[in-house]
């Protein structure tokens, strides 16, 4: 199988990722932060490293302030239904991924909070504008994708958080497309909570992700149950990480996270995210000489202002029909709305949905001219 | 020998504690508090076996709240 469907997931995973999570299993198989003996300290011992070795990731100062949760999702849904407060309101972008806008309306349901999505500017100028003109006194925060899953527009972080900080409102960020493809200093660019998945960019396996928190909110925990701490108390401590993160957790997943951030770092960002530039603007100046493939991007658009993925169709070709006809010949692409409704939406792409295709640091070029082939032969034959 | 006992908020602040001290060149390590109070249960201790006078103010320094120090046997 040739996969392009590394903004799902991506695939293969690093070896050191496997062994990773193969040792976990095999080595530290007790549950970290309840017992004493021995093996139990040396796993908490491990997920404490991979703590800190994300927070140096990020540019946060405060390993405990990386709270390991199931996934992404987990993690926004942890935040906004923390932070979430009666009559209160967010401010989004209109990329945003249902992880974002379902717990936002979730809470509009409950009338708890309101939300608003801001349009995407031409400028990054009139992007934060937008933002501005959303913001009303009773907004909370500003939680915004850092790059869209469908269509990979970049959005201006920092000027969105500096937007944030001067009306006194929180910064929270979803990373799912960028943690591991774009440099993020959560003290650099103000990011106050920043949700990450462990099994895209940074090549950990699925069932990790975390919210890494940069400022002094209490977050209400979205459940409440064992911490191997304070256990008389009928009541969750106040302590982080342990306040949010209660039951027992992933440790193959978050050690395989540990080998994964490691893999990436020595790779180095900036290699990974100019070889999958390279092969999407192979693909995107290929497909554009293709009459029959329509895209939904520039050509050649500036190089910092799309993470390397792309979305497309063939005309007179329903999107998972095209996905179909390729994974017949062997080519995994995701197509329909990718849980993107308001992507969809702002892009003119909600009836149709599109193809995405998303490379991986493990693509080559014979996996770029199968895929190109195959959709060649697929649009020829409509 | 006596050790030194410093009961803190949980096991990631235990672990936390351990690292700070190590990187000021003081052996330490992680241990179940081997009798927490009745009214809070469970908790976690970092143990110094040569117990310098500085360990409570290193800690704090790193903002680690020391719950209870104790010496032990």
């Amino acid at each position: 199988m040739i996969y392009f469907d590394n903004a799902a997931t991506t695939y293969p995973k690093p070896s050191c990722v496997s062994l990773a999570a193969q040792r976990a299993i095999l080595n530290f198989g007790a549950n970290p932060g309840r017992a004493g003996h021995r093996m139990a300290v040396e796993t908490a011992q491990r997920v404490f490293e991979t703590r800190c070795a994300a927070a140096s990731f990020f540019g946060l100062p405060h390993s405990e302030n990386v709270i390991f949760t199931k996934n992404c999702t987990e993690a926004l849904n942890l935040v906004l239904h923390g932070l979430a407060s009666d009559g209160g309101h967010f401010v989004c972008s209109a990329l945003e991924h249902n992880a974002v806008v379902r717990p936002l309306e979730t809470l509009r349901l409950r009338g708890k909070a309101d939300w608003t999505a801001a349009q995407i500017g031409e400028t990054t100028a009139q992007t934060v504008e937008n933002f501005r003109k959303c913001l009303r006194e009773e907004t909370i925060a500003i939680v915004c994708t850092g790059a869209s899953n469908v269509f990979g527009h970049v959005l201006p972080i920092a000027d969105l958080a500096a937007l944030a900080h001067s009306y006194g409102k929180y910064m929270i960020v979803d990373a799912a497309q960028t943690a591991g493809l774009l440099p993020i200093d959560m003290q650099k660019q103000g990011i106050d909570f920043l949700c990450v998945p462990a099994h895209k960019g940074l090549y950990g396996i699925m069932g990790v992700g975390m919210l890494l928190q940069n400022c002094r909110a209490e977050l209400e925990p979205l459940q409440q149950g064992g911490t191997g701490v304070l256990s008389a108390q009928l009541t969750q401590p106040k302590e982080y990480p342990e306040r949010l993160e209660c039951g027992t957790l992933n440790v193959s997943g978050i050690l395989a996270l540990g080998a994964g951030l490691s893999f990436v770092q020595k790779t180095g960002i900036e290699t990974i995210f100019r070889a999958e530039t390279n092969w999407i603007t192979r693909i995107r100046e290929t497909l554009w000489e293709m009459p029959a493939v329509q895209q939904y991007t520039p050509v050649h658009p500036a190089e910092d202002a799309y993470v390397p993925l792309l979305s497309f169709n063939i005309r007179g070709l329903d999107s998972e029909e095209t996905a179909a006809r390729l994974s017949e010949q062997g080519i995994a692409v995701r197509a329909g709305l990718h849980c993107a409704p308001l992507a969809h939406r702002a892009y003119g792409t909600f009836d149709s949905g599109t193809v995405r295709i998303c490379p991986s640091v493990f693509t080559n070029e014979k996996d770029v001219k199968r895929l190109l082939n195959s959709v060649f032969q697929i649009a020829k034959s409509i | 020998m006596k050790k030194l006992s410093v009961r803190v908020g949980s096991v990631t602040y235990a672990l936390k504690a351990k690292q700070v001290l190590q990187q000021n060149g003081i052996l330490a390590s992680v241990r179940k508090t081997p009798s927490a109070k009745a009214n809070e249960g469970c908790g976690y201790a970092v143990v110094v076996e040569r117990t310098p006078e500085n360990v409570g103010a290193i800690l704090q320094r790193a903002g680690i709240a020391c719950k209870e120090m104790k010496w032990i046997e």
